[in-house]
Protein backbone atom coordinates (compact mmCIF):
# COMPACT_ATOMS: atom_id res chain seq x y z
CA UNK A 1 0.00 0.00 0.00
CA UNK A 2 2.46 2.21 1.28
CA UNK A 3 5.11 1.60 -1.95
CA UNK A 4 2.02 2.10 -4.52
CA UNK A 5 1.45 5.70 -2.70
CA UNK A 6 5.19 6.19 -3.54
CA UNK A 7 5.25 4.89 -7.19
CA UNK A 8 1.66 7.23 -7.54
CA UNK A 9 3.40 10.32 -5.44
CA UNK A 10 6.60 10.19 -7.84
CA UNK A 11 4.44 9.57 -11.24
CA UNK A 12 2.57 12.52 -9.97
CA UNK A 13 5.82 14.52 -9.54
CA UNK A 14 7.24 13.20 -12.45
CA UNK A 15 4.19 14.51 -13.96
CA UNK A 16 3.98 17.81 -13.24
CA UNK A 17 7.33 18.67 -12.23
CA UNK A 18 9.52 17.85 -15.23
CA UNK A 19 7.23 17.77 -18.20
CA UNK A 20 5.48 20.83 -17.59
CA UNK A 21 8.47 22.42 -17.68
CA UNK A 22 10.26 21.24 -20.91
CA UNK A 23 7.55 18.74 -23.16
CA UNK A 24 4.94 20.39 -21.83
CA UNK A 25 4.14 23.00 -24.42
CA UNK A 26 1.07 21.70 -24.34
CA UNK A 27 0.06 23.58 -21.13
CA UNK A 28 1.05 26.83 -23.03
CA UNK A 29 -1.37 25.89 -25.70
CA UNK A 30 -4.16 25.44 -23.82
CA UNK A 31 -4.78 29.12 -24.70
CA UNK A 32 -6.73 29.12 -28.49
CA UNK A 33 -5.99 32.26 -31.02
CA UNK A 34 -7.96 34.97 -29.93
CA UNK A 35 -9.50 35.31 -33.35
CA UNK A 36 -10.77 31.69 -33.23
CA UNK A 37 -14.55 31.99 -33.13
CA UNK A 38 -16.93 29.37 -31.39
CA UNK A 39 -20.34 29.14 -33.18
CA UNK A 40 -22.89 29.25 -30.06
CA UNK A 41 -25.26 27.00 -31.44
CA UNK A 42 -22.95 23.87 -30.52
CA UNK A 43 -23.82 22.50 -27.13
CA UNK A 44 -21.41 19.92 -26.48
CA UNK A 45 -19.55 19.91 -23.48
CA UNK A 46 -16.34 20.60 -25.87
CA UNK A 47 -17.34 23.84 -26.95
CA UNK A 48 -19.14 25.20 -24.41
CA UNK A 49 -15.04 24.76 -22.72
CA UNK A 50 -13.87 26.60 -25.96
CA UNK A 51 -16.81 29.47 -25.71
CA UNK A 52 -16.02 30.41 -22.31
CA UNK A 53 -12.56 30.42 -23.07
CA UNK A 54 -12.91 32.47 -25.55
CA UNK A 55 -14.63 35.28 -23.63
CA UNK A 56 -11.64 34.82 -21.31
CA UNK A 57 -9.33 35.79 -23.97
CA UNK A 58 -11.69 38.58 -24.89
CA UNK A 59 -11.76 40.13 -21.50
CA UNK A 60 -8.13 40.03 -20.74
CA UNK A 61 -7.14 41.47 -24.21
CA UNK A 62 -9.36 44.47 -23.23
CA UNK A 63 -7.60 44.65 -19.61
CA UNK A 64 -4.61 45.12 -20.81
CA UNK A 65 -5.55 49.02 -21.46
CA UNK A 66 -6.38 49.59 -17.57
CA UNK A 67 -3.23 47.72 -16.45
CA UNK A 68 -1.69 51.13 -16.56
CA UNK A 69 -4.08 52.64 -14.35
CA UNK A 70 -4.93 49.64 -11.70
CA UNK A 71 -1.57 47.28 -12.30
CA UNK A 72 -1.48 43.57 -13.50
CA UNK A 73 -4.86 43.26 -10.60
CA UNK A 74 -8.65 42.16 -10.53
CA UNK A 75 -9.31 45.85 -11.14
CA UNK A 76 -8.01 46.01 -14.12
CA UNK A 77 -9.91 42.77 -15.43
CA UNK A 78 -12.90 44.01 -14.10
CA UNK A 79 -12.88 47.29 -15.89
CA UNK A 80 -11.42 45.52 -18.72
CA UNK A 81 -15.00 42.94 -18.96
CA UNK A 82 -16.92 46.53 -18.18
CA UNK A 83 -15.52 48.03 -21.06
CA UNK A 84 -16.89 45.46 -23.64
CA UNK A 85 -19.79 45.18 -21.79
CA UNK A 86 -19.72 42.54 -19.47
CA UNK A 87 -20.90 42.83 -15.93
CA UNK A 88 -17.50 43.88 -13.86
CA UNK A 89 -17.99 41.14 -11.47
CA UNK A 90 -17.25 38.14 -14.23
CA UNK A 91 -14.07 38.76 -12.45
CA UNK A 92 -14.69 35.23 -10.61
CA UNK A 93 -13.86 33.61 -14.12
CA UNK A 94 -10.17 34.33 -13.10
CA UNK A 95 -9.38 32.79 -9.97
CA UNK A 96 -5.67 34.04 -10.15
CA UNK A 97 -6.71 37.42 -10.63
CA UNK A 98 -3.68 39.56 -11.80
CA UNK A 99 -1.60 36.76 -12.50
CA UNK A 100 -3.55 35.31 -15.27
CA UNK A 101 -3.32 38.49 -16.70
CA UNK A 102 0.36 38.68 -16.68
CA UNK A 103 -0.15 34.78 -18.01
CA UNK A 104 -2.02 35.83 -20.86
CA UNK A 105 0.15 38.83 -21.78
CA UNK A 106 3.14 36.98 -21.82
CA UNK A 107 1.99 34.34 -23.86
CA UNK A 108 0.35 36.53 -27.14
CA UNK A 109 3.65 38.39 -26.64
CA UNK A 110 5.43 35.00 -27.17
CA UNK A 111 3.18 34.27 -29.82
CA UNK A 112 3.84 38.07 -31.41
CA UNK A 113 8.01 37.17 -31.34
CA UNK A 114 7.16 33.41 -32.74
CA UNK A 115 5.59 34.98 -35.77
CA UNK A 116 8.18 37.27 -36.59
CA UNK A 117 11.06 35.56 -36.08
CA UNK A 118 9.64 33.07 -38.44
CA UNK A 119 8.85 35.48 -41.06
CA UNK A 120 12.12 36.60 -41.04
CA UNK A 121 13.37 32.56 -41.11
CA UNK A 122 11.11 32.55 -44.47
CA UNK A 123 13.04 35.81 -46.00
CA UNK A 124 16.00 34.45 -45.14
CA UNK A 125 14.80 31.34 -47.04
CA UNK A 126 13.94 32.64 -50.08
CA UNK A 127 16.75 34.95 -50.42
CA UNK A 128 19.81 32.57 -49.59
CA UNK A 129 22.29 35.21 -51.25
CA UNK A 130 21.86 37.99 -48.76
CA UNK A 131 24.20 37.55 -46.24
CA UNK A 132 22.77 36.12 -43.17
CA UNK A 133 23.02 37.86 -39.96
CA UNK A 134 25.40 36.01 -37.47
CA UNK A 135 23.99 33.90 -34.49
CA UNK A 136 24.91 36.24 -31.67
CA UNK A 137 23.14 39.20 -33.56
CA UNK A 138 19.95 36.77 -34.38
CA UNK A 139 19.91 36.20 -30.64
CA UNK A 140 20.60 39.56 -29.89
CA UNK A 141 17.88 40.84 -32.19
CA UNK A 142 15.32 38.37 -31.15
CA UNK A 143 15.82 39.19 -27.25
CA UNK A 144 15.10 43.05 -27.90
CA UNK A 145 12.29 42.87 -29.66
CA UNK A 146 10.66 40.28 -27.06
CA UNK A 147 11.74 42.83 -23.99
CA UNK A 148 10.40 46.03 -26.70
CA UNK A 149 6.90 44.44 -25.83
CA UNK A 150 7.28 44.83 -22.55
CA UNK A 151 8.22 48.75 -22.46
CA UNK A 152 4.77 50.30 -22.52
CA UNK A 153 4.01 48.13 -19.40
CA UNK A 154 7.48 49.02 -17.82
CA UNK A 155 5.98 51.17 -14.81
CA UNK A 156 3.98 47.75 -13.93
CA UNK A 157 6.31 45.27 -14.75
CA UNK A 158 7.77 44.94 -11.75
CA UNK A 159 4.79 44.04 -9.86
CA UNK A 160 4.15 41.40 -13.10
CA UNK A 161 7.31 39.77 -12.23
CA UNK A 162 6.51 39.68 -8.47
CA UNK A 163 3.20 37.99 -9.16
CA UNK A 164 5.15 35.64 -11.33
CA UNK A 165 7.66 34.86 -8.82
CA UNK A 166 5.02 33.84 -6.16
CA UNK A 167 5.04 29.67 -5.50
CA UNK A 168 1.92 28.67 -7.35
CA UNK A 169 2.57 30.35 -10.50
CA UNK A 170 6.10 29.40 -10.77
CA UNK A 171 5.51 26.49 -12.98
CA UNK A 172 3.59 28.59 -15.60
CA UNK A 173 5.90 31.17 -15.45
CA UNK A 174 8.79 29.10 -15.44
CA UNK A 175 7.11 27.32 -18.79
CA UNK A 176 6.77 30.64 -20.79
CA UNK A 177 9.91 31.18 -20.06
CA UNK A 178 11.71 27.91 -21.51
CA UNK A 179 8.93 28.22 -24.22
CA UNK A 180 10.73 32.01 -25.30
CA UNK A 181 14.32 30.80 -25.08
CA UNK A 182 13.38 27.74 -27.06
CA UNK A 183 11.72 29.96 -29.71
CA UNK A 184 14.63 31.87 -29.97
CA UNK A 185 17.37 28.97 -30.29
CA UNK A 186 15.27 26.69 -32.64
CA UNK A 187 14.78 30.00 -35.25
CA UNK A 188 18.40 31.36 -34.40
CA UNK A 189 19.19 27.68 -35.68
CA UNK A 190 20.34 25.78 -32.67
CA UNK A 191 21.34 22.13 -33.67
CA UNK A 192 22.60 20.76 -30.61
CA UNK A 193 21.39 17.38 -29.92
CA UNK A 194 23.22 17.10 -26.24
CA UNK A 195 23.63 18.29 -22.79
CA UNK A 196 24.10 21.52 -24.48
CA UNK A 197 20.55 21.64 -26.11
CA UNK A 198 20.09 22.60 -22.27
CA UNK A 199 22.97 24.43 -21.44
CA UNK A 200 22.36 27.03 -24.46
CA UNK A 201 18.77 27.58 -23.40
CA UNK A 202 19.69 27.92 -19.81
CA UNK A 203 21.75 30.67 -20.17
CA UNK A 204 19.48 32.95 -22.36
CA UNK A 205 16.98 32.66 -20.18
CA UNK A 206 19.29 33.69 -17.57
CA UNK A 207 20.48 36.49 -20.29
CA UNK A 208 16.82 37.44 -21.26
CA UNK A 209 16.11 37.39 -17.53
CA UNK A 210 19.05 39.70 -16.50
CA UNK A 211 18.45 42.03 -19.19
CA UNK A 212 14.74 42.12 -18.14
CA UNK A 213 15.85 43.80 -14.73
CA UNK A 214 18.44 46.18 -16.15
CA UNK A 215 15.78 47.03 -18.43
CA UNK A 216 13.21 48.21 -15.68
CA UNK A 217 16.26 50.58 -14.33
CA UNK A 218 17.41 51.96 -17.21
CA UNK A 219 16.41 55.73 -18.29
CA UNK A 220 18.71 55.99 -20.92
CA UNK A 221 16.70 57.17 -24.21
CA UNK A 222 15.09 54.29 -26.22
CA UNK A 223 16.81 51.98 -24.00
CA UNK A 224 20.30 52.09 -25.47
CA UNK A 225 22.17 51.27 -22.32
CA UNK A 226 20.07 48.11 -22.47
CA UNK A 227 20.78 46.93 -25.41
CA UNK A 228 24.42 47.47 -24.73
CA UNK A 229 24.28 45.53 -21.39
CA UNK A 230 22.53 43.11 -23.84
CA UNK A 231 25.19 42.75 -26.00
CA UNK A 232 27.68 42.48 -23.54
CA UNK A 233 26.14 39.42 -21.62
CA UNK A 234 25.84 38.13 -25.29
CA UNK A 235 29.42 38.42 -25.80
CA UNK A 236 30.01 36.65 -22.14
CA UNK A 237 28.17 34.08 -22.62
CA UNK A 238 29.99 33.43 -26.46
CA UNK A 239 33.33 33.83 -24.68
CA UNK A 240 33.13 31.56 -22.12
CA UNK A 241 31.29 28.99 -25.07
CA UNK A 242 35.03 29.48 -26.87
CA UNK A 243 37.09 28.62 -23.64
CA UNK A 244 35.12 25.16 -23.29
CA UNK A 245 34.95 23.75 -26.75
CA UNK A 246 38.77 25.00 -27.56
CA UNK A 247 39.59 23.50 -24.02
CA UNK A 248 37.65 20.05 -24.94
CA UNK A 249 39.28 19.67 -28.70
CA UNK A 250 42.88 20.23 -27.89
CA UNK A 251 44.68 17.53 -28.75
CA UNK A 252 44.92 14.51 -26.30
CA UNK A 253 48.51 12.86 -25.84
CA UNK A 254 48.43 9.51 -28.00
CA UNK A 255 46.51 7.07 -25.92
CA UNK A 256 47.53 4.04 -27.65
CA UNK A 257 50.20 3.07 -25.04
CA UNK A 258 47.66 3.49 -22.55
CA UNK A 259 45.66 1.54 -23.77
CA UNK A 260 47.56 -1.77 -25.17
CA UNK A 261 49.61 -1.73 -21.64
CA UNK A 262 45.95 -1.63 -19.94
CA UNK A 263 44.97 -4.82 -22.15
CA UNK A 264 48.00 -6.47 -21.85
CA UNK A 265 47.75 -6.15 -18.24
CA UNK A 266 44.08 -7.03 -18.16
CA UNK A 267 44.79 -10.36 -20.76
CA UNK A 268 47.56 -11.63 -18.22
CA UNK A 269 45.69 -11.04 -15.25
CA UNK A 270 43.24 -13.49 -16.89
CA UNK A 271 45.27 -15.89 -17.82
CA UNK A 272 46.65 -16.07 -14.31
CA UNK A 273 43.49 -16.39 -13.13
CA UNK A 274 42.55 -19.37 -15.25
CA UNK A 275 39.64 -17.45 -16.75
CA UNK A 276 40.66 -17.59 -20.42
CA UNK A 277 37.79 -19.66 -21.62
CA UNK A 278 36.94 -21.13 -24.94
CA UNK A 279 40.21 -19.75 -26.75
CA UNK B 1 -3.99 13.96 -9.45
CA UNK B 2 -7.20 12.86 -11.69
CA UNK B 3 -8.41 16.32 -12.70
CA UNK B 4 -4.64 17.06 -13.73
CA UNK B 5 -4.10 14.08 -15.53
CA UNK B 6 -7.59 14.45 -17.32
CA UNK B 7 -6.50 18.13 -18.38
CA UNK B 8 -3.46 16.57 -19.58
CA UNK B 9 -5.35 14.17 -21.99
CA UNK B 10 -7.26 17.19 -23.30
CA UNK B 11 -4.55 19.22 -23.94
CA UNK B 12 -2.94 16.50 -25.97
CA UNK B 13 -5.68 16.25 -28.16
CA UNK B 14 -5.24 20.07 -28.70
CA UNK B 15 -1.55 20.53 -28.98
CA UNK B 16 -1.22 18.71 -31.84
CA UNK B 17 -4.16 21.01 -33.91
CA UNK B 18 -2.16 24.37 -32.55
CA UNK B 19 1.25 23.56 -32.62
CA UNK B 20 2.64 24.28 -36.56
CA UNK B 21 6.53 23.22 -36.08
CA UNK B 22 5.91 20.74 -33.01
CA UNK B 23 5.37 17.00 -32.36
CA UNK B 24 2.95 15.04 -30.07
CA UNK B 25 3.60 14.23 -27.03
CA UNK B 26 3.81 10.14 -27.84
CA UNK B 27 6.11 11.11 -31.12
CA UNK B 28 7.75 13.24 -28.58
CA UNK B 29 9.19 10.88 -26.29
CA UNK B 30 9.71 8.30 -29.33
CA UNK B 31 12.08 10.17 -30.76
CA UNK B 32 14.42 11.10 -27.49
CA UNK B 33 14.32 7.51 -26.19
CA UNK B 34 15.33 6.08 -29.52
CA UNK B 35 18.27 9.10 -29.78
CA UNK B 36 19.20 8.24 -26.59
CA UNK B 37 19.09 3.71 -27.30
CA UNK B 38 20.92 4.85 -30.46
CA UNK B 39 23.36 7.05 -28.52
CA UNK B 40 23.68 4.38 -25.85
CA UNK B 41 24.40 2.08 -28.60
CA UNK B 42 27.49 3.65 -30.60
CA UNK B 43 29.27 3.87 -27.72
CA UNK B 44 28.74 0.45 -26.57
CA UNK B 45 30.24 -0.14 -30.25
CA UNK B 46 33.05 2.42 -29.32
CA UNK B 47 33.69 0.76 -26.74
CA UNK B 48 34.22 -2.96 -28.11
CA UNK B 49 36.24 -1.18 -30.72
CA UNK B 50 38.45 0.18 -28.32
CA UNK B 51 39.40 -3.41 -27.02
CA UNK B 52 38.63 -5.68 -29.57
CA UNK B 53 39.71 -3.75 -32.71
CA UNK B 54 42.63 -5.51 -33.79
CA UNK B 55 41.33 -9.26 -33.43
CA UNK B 56 39.47 -11.29 -35.99
CA UNK B 57 35.68 -10.17 -34.66
CA UNK B 58 37.03 -6.39 -35.36
CA UNK B 59 35.64 -5.93 -38.84
CA UNK B 60 32.49 -7.37 -37.70
CA UNK B 61 32.00 -5.40 -34.83
CA UNK B 62 32.90 -2.58 -36.97
CA UNK B 63 30.68 -3.24 -39.91
CA UNK B 64 27.69 -2.90 -36.97
CA UNK B 65 29.08 0.09 -35.64
CA UNK B 66 29.00 1.79 -38.73
CA UNK B 67 25.41 1.39 -38.89
CA UNK B 68 24.66 2.32 -35.39
CA UNK B 69 26.33 5.29 -36.14
CA UNK B 70 23.96 5.85 -39.53
CA UNK B 71 20.70 5.25 -36.74
CA UNK B 72 22.60 7.50 -34.51
CA UNK B 73 22.95 10.42 -37.18
CA UNK B 74 19.05 9.68 -38.95
CA UNK B 75 17.49 10.41 -34.92
CA UNK B 76 19.56 13.27 -34.75
CA UNK B 77 17.94 14.73 -37.64
CA UNK B 78 14.36 13.39 -36.66
CA UNK B 79 15.13 15.54 -33.20
CA UNK B 80 15.93 18.74 -35.38
CA UNK B 81 13.18 18.14 -37.76
CA UNK B 82 10.73 17.99 -35.24
CA UNK B 83 11.98 19.53 -32.46
CA UNK B 84 12.01 16.99 -29.66
CA UNK B 85 13.89 17.79 -26.59
CA UNK B 86 16.61 15.52 -26.34
CA UNK B 87 17.27 13.57 -22.95
CA UNK B 88 19.07 15.35 -20.13
CA UNK B 89 21.24 12.17 -19.89
CA UNK B 90 23.40 12.19 -22.90
CA UNK B 91 26.46 12.38 -20.91
CA UNK B 92 25.34 9.69 -18.41
CA UNK B 93 24.32 7.30 -21.41
CA UNK B 94 27.12 8.32 -23.60
CA UNK B 95 30.27 7.36 -20.46
CA UNK B 96 27.66 3.90 -19.43
CA UNK B 97 27.45 2.73 -22.99
CA UNK B 98 31.29 3.23 -23.17
CA UNK B 99 32.12 1.53 -20.02
CA UNK B 100 29.35 -1.59 -20.87
CA UNK B 101 31.07 -1.91 -23.86
CA UNK B 102 34.55 -2.16 -23.62
CA UNK B 103 33.92 -3.97 -19.99
CA UNK B 104 32.38 -6.98 -21.66
CA UNK B 105 34.96 -6.79 -24.44
CA UNK B 106 37.36 -7.23 -21.62
CA UNK B 107 35.86 -10.57 -20.50
CA UNK B 108 36.82 -11.74 -24.14
CA UNK B 109 34.79 -11.94 -27.29
CA UNK B 110 32.26 -14.21 -26.37
CA UNK B 111 31.02 -11.60 -23.48
CA UNK B 112 31.60 -8.72 -26.19
CA UNK B 113 28.51 -10.87 -28.23
CA UNK B 114 26.81 -12.01 -25.60
CA UNK B 115 26.93 -7.91 -24.77
CA UNK B 116 25.54 -7.55 -28.17
CA UNK B 117 22.88 -10.04 -28.04
CA UNK B 118 21.69 -8.52 -24.59
CA UNK B 119 21.23 -5.05 -26.01
CA UNK B 120 20.03 -6.08 -29.54
CA UNK B 121 17.32 -8.39 -27.66
CA UNK B 122 15.87 -5.82 -25.78
CA UNK B 123 16.19 -2.92 -28.31
CA UNK B 124 13.86 -5.32 -31.28
CA UNK B 125 11.45 -5.62 -28.96
CA UNK B 126 11.61 -1.89 -27.51
CA UNK B 127 10.94 -1.01 -31.44
CA UNK B 128 8.51 -3.63 -31.96
CA UNK B 129 6.09 -1.97 -28.98
CA UNK B 130 6.98 1.64 -30.21
CA UNK B 131 5.62 0.31 -34.08
CA UNK B 132 2.73 -1.12 -31.94
CA UNK B 133 1.69 2.33 -30.07
CA UNK B 134 2.18 4.53 -32.88
CA UNK B 135 -0.25 2.41 -35.17
CA UNK B 136 -2.60 2.29 -32.10
CA UNK B 137 -2.47 5.81 -31.40
CA UNK B 138 -4.45 8.61 -33.24
CA UNK B 139 -1.49 11.36 -33.14
CA UNK B 140 -0.99 11.87 -36.90
CA UNK B 141 2.56 9.76 -37.54
CA UNK B 142 4.51 10.49 -40.49
CA UNK B 143 5.29 7.59 -42.43
CA UNK B 144 8.92 8.36 -42.72
CA UNK B 145 9.20 7.25 -38.68
CA UNK B 146 7.85 4.27 -39.19
CA UNK B 147 9.68 3.37 -41.96
CA UNK B 148 12.65 4.44 -40.02
CA UNK B 149 11.78 2.27 -36.84
CA UNK B 150 10.93 -0.57 -39.05
CA UNK B 151 14.29 -0.64 -40.96
CA UNK B 152 16.31 -0.14 -37.71
CA UNK B 153 14.90 -2.73 -36.25
CA UNK B 154 15.56 -4.95 -38.71
CA UNK B 155 19.26 -4.11 -38.80
CA UNK B 156 19.18 -4.45 -35.09
CA UNK B 157 17.21 -8.08 -35.45
CA UNK B 158 20.37 -8.47 -37.98
CA UNK B 159 23.05 -7.38 -35.16
CA UNK B 160 21.59 -10.03 -32.47
CA UNK B 161 21.84 -13.00 -35.15
CA UNK B 162 25.23 -12.16 -35.70
CA UNK B 163 26.20 -12.31 -31.70
CA UNK B 164 24.25 -15.72 -31.81
CA UNK B 165 26.79 -16.54 -34.45
CA UNK B 166 29.84 -15.67 -33.06
CA UNK B 167 29.28 -17.50 -29.71
CA UNK B 168 27.82 -15.54 -27.60
CA UNK B 169 26.04 -18.27 -26.03
CA UNK B 170 29.40 -19.82 -25.05
CA UNK B 171 30.19 -16.87 -23.10
CA UNK B 172 31.11 -17.41 -18.90
CA UNK B 173 27.61 -16.40 -17.17
CA UNK B 174 25.58 -16.49 -20.68
CA UNK B 175 22.29 -16.18 -18.30
CA UNK B 176 23.37 -13.99 -15.53
CA UNK B 177 24.89 -11.42 -17.91
CA UNK B 178 22.70 -11.32 -20.23
CA UNK B 179 19.86 -10.74 -17.88
CA UNK B 180 21.38 -8.37 -16.28
CA UNK B 181 22.39 -6.10 -19.29
CA UNK B 182 18.68 -6.59 -20.41
CA UNK B 183 17.22 -5.18 -17.07
CA UNK B 184 19.52 -2.10 -17.55
CA UNK B 185 18.95 -1.56 -21.16
CA UNK B 186 15.33 -1.73 -20.39
CA UNK B 187 15.58 0.98 -17.24
CA UNK B 188 17.39 3.08 -19.16
CA UNK B 189 15.10 2.96 -21.98
CA UNK B 190 12.28 4.07 -19.21
CA UNK B 191 13.87 6.86 -17.81
CA UNK B 192 15.09 8.13 -21.02
CA UNK B 193 11.41 8.41 -22.22
CA UNK B 194 10.70 11.12 -19.41
CA UNK B 195 13.70 12.82 -18.49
Amino acid sequence: MAMSSILLMRKGLLINGLRRLWTCRVLLTDQPENDQQQSSQEHSKESDEEYEKNIKMKILAASLKYVHNFGWSQQAISAGAESIEYPGIIHGLFPNRGADLVHYFYLTCNKELNKILEEQALVVEQSPTKKKKTLELQVRDAVETRLRMVIPYKKTWPQALALMALPPNVPLSLANLLTLVDDICYYAGDKSVDINWYTRRIVLAGIYKTTELYMLQDNSEDHQKTWHFLERRIKDATQIHTILTTTSDMALPDLNYATEAACAAFVTARNILGLNWNR
Amino acid sequence: MLHLRQLGVRLMSTSTASGTTRSGKLLDSVIRVDHAGELGADRIYAGQMAVLGKTSVGPTIQHMWDQEKKHRAKFEELIRKYRVRPTVLTPVWNVAGFVLGAGTALMGEKAAMACTVAVETVITEHYNDQLRALMESDEKVDEEVLKTIKKFRDEEQEHHDTGIEHGAEQAPFYRALTNVIKCGCKTAISISKIV
